[in-house]
């Protein structure tokens, strides 16, 4: 493995190499398609890993789910989001000073869900849904320093993530960029992070372990779809409630990435072609695939648990780029296995 | 002679037939304090069904639901769903996995002499889940000394318009038994064969929307009686198997099938001592052993290759032991007054994948009833249970009080009310399961779900002669609940369980009946109310308008011997009217609103010939599913939401059987 790293960090290095001066940078052309199985590591259902997809280059890259906590946003606002992929939850004080927060301010907080029985309360413990970046939990970091509060993050404990300790943590601005104050809830002092907005990215991303930036996502051009565990919403009937999914699949929204569902009664995918781009709705909606590829088939036995097999999705990707997705399989019932869904997607139009 | 069995059945028919459900010793359903219903064997045999579930369909205020994954089905009954009714037999109860009744169609129909049925709770002599009502199936066994029977018995029927002869496609019942009485002893045996093909329907490729079960009973009794003293054991038998095949992905040419497959050892022994005509003394004790296997294997249907598949939960093994004593004392203080005490212990233990730890629970109970008559007319039966239980907090007092009032010898009128309670099933506190993206646990901390009842009905026996019988009966019930524990149903089929605010359920029956030599035709009427169980929800949109969502049903059971050709034909009839249900989603201004969903109404009806030769042999043939009901509809009520809840499998359509039955009976000339 490692003779191999090394022949392609050689590659790379050849290939740098020639790459000098003013020669023009190849463009490669898009992928004709692929087939992967997303590497989501240990943990079945509560598979460790996010997988990030780039139906073009064609890769996946693959980030621990517990390995950040914050995305501070790369774009023109100061957005945080917190980490819905351990179901990570807070809420304010009405203090500004880390401090001056002491355990006692976190007497009857609750910050917790019960994924027995979630209330549609819960929402308030964590971001939009939707990914609407001005609902995030955490509000807008201000350029008025008084007015950032400080908040208490539980960091998440969502599929199978190991429980940690609350911190008290304080999120402000930098110039064009974060500070991050954090610290154990019954600390007298705090560390900081700074992070540069690097708009290459959607989120530049901070773990409370190191202290320090992770790389997460992939670059934003350089990925279409994520599959993940995160927690999403769902009715008991009495209306939505935040719950816990696996093998969510979203699109990368934030760079304008769309998808759409085809039913086969329609077209099948093997039939699917350039032509049919036209009578094909596209939605920019973060969870347009979501888990509706799949029935996991509740506790009540095998039959109907699977990838179903009746529809398949088509993504125009940043460029402009159509590929049409497939689920292969995803679970015991389909001939797959649980965290490694197999997928397969092939190019229908190459963007002009 | 095969003569005094029928004589028997025959009497069944009229108020003076003997039920044990519920009485302080058998008496007649005239005198009882409670209102029993009674299916005889008569009419058990006559409807030619080869389950329970296929003879309480047509029963008013019974509604059967299916379980598509597991091939299972749970009833409904008066509005209650099967966790609140109690499955006996011979009055001691039958364990089941959840909260869904499988136990009623893990018995042999064969060995079933009737079947006794009380509507409204009776929860101080039987305890939790006896809300809704008790279903409490009595054995057959020999009665008369020194004689022998045997019988043996093959019916055949298709299921919808599959079948294969014997085996496969198709309903196959084999049955064969005999019991015999000699001097003080009695004893018997009996063994029987279901197999049920499955139904295609609508599913999937390879799979079926109905699966397919074969199921094998086997039974051994025998009972010892002399003077005041009779003792009983019975041990019952039941293997099943129901293979769901898996639906084919056509993505890589797989499929998962699965079986469940389940053993259940019954066994139960009874003491009953009478030592003076003032004292009567009986004990029950029982065991269950249930054990349900999983065995799940992956099928390559390219490779043509079969592999154990061997993911969490599709190799499991969930065992279900309960031992199971009651002892109750009735004393007759004078003419006037008798007194039942009673003690009860029972001890559930249950062990599995998705069972977290190895729960045990026990449950103690003292309960006592008087039974009062202060004059002729009048009858007061108040009673109490006291229970205390090793795990959750059980409800502390559970009275009841019936009255019956006799207005003349000819009309009847009850009244009661009762307190009714179920405890949470150990799969509701314990069930863990983590193998799909959902993680569903159980609640250790449910609580036990109440309800109030207050019935009444008023029984009127229009004319009772050797030739004819006309009775009447109008009855209402109301039944208000609390706590109660429900497995909630979202989105994604997320499933957990609750202790779900409140219930109440009401409604109106009336039954007619008219039996003479030849006819015997009933008719009957219920019009029933569901809650609206949303209703109290501060954060929800009421577009309904209603607190209750009202049903009607009406059904008709009609058999005529036709002379000369000695054909008796039997016409079973129900009309399950339209069923409202209240349900939550969202309407276009993104609210969440109550609306109501309805299932369209549908009838049911069986016909069958059938015919006796030489006292011994009996042909029987028949229609059963007339009205080839498959798929019932729901549509929704307006509101503007937006909900899909497809079609609701009720069954598979119409269906023809022929059976043939042979009964041997022979009385020794000697004592």
């Amino acid at each position: 493995m490692r003779s191999f790293s090394l022949l392609a960090l050689a590659a790379l290095l050849t290939l740098a190499s020639c790459s000098n001066d003013d020669d023009p940078i190849p463009v490669t052309p898009p992928s004709e398609g692929d087939s992967f199985t997303l590497n989501g590591g240990t943990g079945g259902s509560a598979a460790v890993n996010s997988v990030f997809v780039d139906f073009s280059a064609p890769k996946q890259d693959s980030a621990k789910r517990a390995s950040w906590d914050l995305g501070l946003s790369a774009g023109s606002n100061f957005r945080v989001i917190l980490n819905n992929t351990t179901s990570a939850l807070a809420r304010p004080l009405d203090k500004t000073d880390l401090n001056a927060v002491t355990a006692a301010d976190t007497v009857g907080m609750v910050l917790a869900m019960n994924q027995a029985e979630p209330s549609a309360d819960d929402f308030n413990m964590i971001d939009d849904i939707d990914g609407d970046l001005s609902k995030t939990r955490i509000a807008e970091v201000s350029a008025t320093e008084g007015n950032n509060k400080v908040y208490i993050l539980n960091r998440g404990i969502g599929g199978s993530t190991p429980a940690r300790d609350w911190l008290k943590i304080r999120v402000l601005r930098n110039g064009n960029g974060y500070t991050i104050q954090y610290a154990p809830i019954a600390a007298t002092s705090f560390q900081t992070v700074q992070v540069n907005k690097n708009d290459k990215y959607n989120f530049n991303y901070i773990s409370f372990d190191g202290g320090a930036a992770v790389n997460v996502e992939p670059e934003k051009t350089n990925w279409d779809i994520e599959w993940t565990y995160s927690i999403y919403k769902t009715s008991f009937g009495t209306g939505d409630v935040p719950y816990n999914f696996s093998d969510l699949v979203a699109i990368n929204y934030l760079a304008g990435v769309q998808a759409a569902e085809v039913l086969t009664s329609t077209v099948s995918y093997d039939a699917y072609t350039a032509a049919n781009i036209a009578s094909t709705t596209f939605s920019g909606s973060r969870w347009v695939i979501a888990g509706n590829w799949r029935v996991t088939g509740g506790p009540s036995g095998a039959s109907s648990a699977g990838v179903k097999t009746d529809r398949f999705y088509v993504i125009k990707d940043a460029n402009g780029n159509y590929y049409k997705l497939k689920f292969v399989s995803f679970i015991a019932a389909d001939g797959g296995t649980r965290g490694k869904p197999e997928i397969t997607f092939s190019l229908v139009k190459a963007a002009q | 002679m095969a003569l005094a069995q029928t004589t028997a059945n025959q009497q069944a028919k009229s108020l003076d037939s003997v039920v044990v459900t519920g009485q302080f010793r058998p008496g007649t359903l005239r005198n009882s304090a409670y209102r029993v219903k009674v299916i005889s064997s008569e009419l058990i045999r006559a409807r030619g069904v080869t389950d329970i579930g296929g003879l309480l369909n047509n029963e008013l205020g019974y509604r059967f639901s299916n379980d598509y994954a597991l091939g299972e089905t749970d009833l409904n009954i008066m509005g209650m769903g099967g966790n609140n009714v109690k499955i006996l037999l011979d009055g001691i109860p039958m364990v089941d996995r959840g909260s869904n009744k499988q136990s009623l169609s893990q018995i042999d129909i064969n060995t079933i002499e009737r079947i006794e049925l009380v509507e409204g709770p009776m929860s101080v002599v039987y305890g939790t889940d006896a809300l809704a009502g008790v279903i409490n199936i009595i054995t057959r066994k020999t009665k008369d000394k020194n004689q022998f029977n045997a019988y043996a018995k093959l019916q055949e029927e298709s299921v919808g318009e599959s079948y294969n002869f014997l085996d496969g496609n198709g309903l196959h019942q084999a049955s064969l038994g005999g019991d015999g009485s000699f001097g003080n002893w009695r004893a018997g045996l009996n063994l029987s064969r279901n197999d049920f093909g499955g139904w295609k329907g609508q599913a999937p490729l390879r799979a079926k929307d109905m699966k397919p079960k074969e199921q094998w009973f086997g039974g051994v009794n025998v009972g010892y009686s002399k003077d005041n003293l009779s003792a009983s054991y019975r041990l019952d038998y039941l293997n099943e198997d129901i293979y769901t095949p898996g639906k084919y992905n056509s993505n890589n040419n797989t499929a998962l099938d699965a079986d469940y497959i389940t053993n259940r050892y019954t066994h139960q022994a009874q003491i009953d001592w009478r030592p003076t005509a003032d004292w009567s003394w009986s004990t029950s004790v029982s065991f269950q052993d249930y054990k349900r296997r999983t065995e799940t294997y992956l099928l390559d249907l390219a490779g043509g290759t079969k592999t154990p598949s061997l993911n969490e939960g599709e190799w499991d093994i969930s065992t279900f032991r309960t031992l199971f004593g009651r002892s109750l004392a009735t004393w007759r203080i004078n003419n006037r007054l008798s007194w039942q005490p009673g003690i009860e212990y029972k001890r559930d233990a249950t062990t599995g994948q998705r069972i977290e730890g190895n729960p045990v629970i026990s449950d103690y109970a003292f309960f006592n009833s008087l039974e009062y008559q202060p004059t002729k007319k009048w009858l007061i039966r108040p009673g109490l249970r006291i229970s205390h239980n090793s795990t959750y907090k059980a409800p502390p007092l559970i009275p009841s009080l019936n009255l019956k009032y006799s207005v003349n010898d000819n009309l009847d009128l009850r009244l009661s009310y009762a307190r009714g309670f179920r405890a949470p099933a150990l799969r509701e506190l314990y069930f863990n399961f983590h193998d799909s993206n959902h993680d569903i646990v159980g609640n250790p901390h449910l609580q036990a779900e109440y309800s109030n009842s207050f019935n009444g009905s008023l029984s009127w026996q229009v004319k009772s002669s050797e030739k004819m019988q006309i009775n009447a009966m109008a009855g209402a019930f109301y039944n208000a609940f609390s706590n109660r524990i429900d497995m909630a149903v979202g989105a994604g089929n997320v499933y957990t369980y609750f202790n779900i605010s409140k219930y109440r359920t009401a409604g109106f029956t009336t039954e007619h009946r008219i039996h003479t030599k030849r006819l015997d035709a009933s008719l009957g009427f219920s019009y029933i109310a569901r809650y609206n169980e949303f209703h109290d929800s501060a954060s929800l949109k009421e577009t309904t308008g209603k607190k209750y969502a009202w049903s009607p049903e009406l059904n008709s059971n009609i058999s005529y011997l036709v002379p000369r050709i000695g054909v008796t034909a039997g016409l079973y009839y129900k009309f399950n009217g339209r069923l409202p249900v209240f349900a939550v989603g969202t309407n276009d201004n993104n609210e969440q609103i109550i609306y109501l969903s309805e299932m369209a109404a549908y009838h049911w009806a069986d016909f069958t010939l059938t015919k006796t030769l030489f006292q011994s042999l009996t042909l029987q043939a028949g229609v059963k599913n007339i009205f080839n009901v498959t798929r019932i509809q729901n549509t929704l009520q307006g509101g503007g939401a937006h909900s899909s809840s497809g079609p609701s499998l009720m069954a598979y359509g119409r269906s023809g059987f022929a059976g043939i039955r042979y009964q041997f009976s022979s009385k020794h000339k000697n004592q």
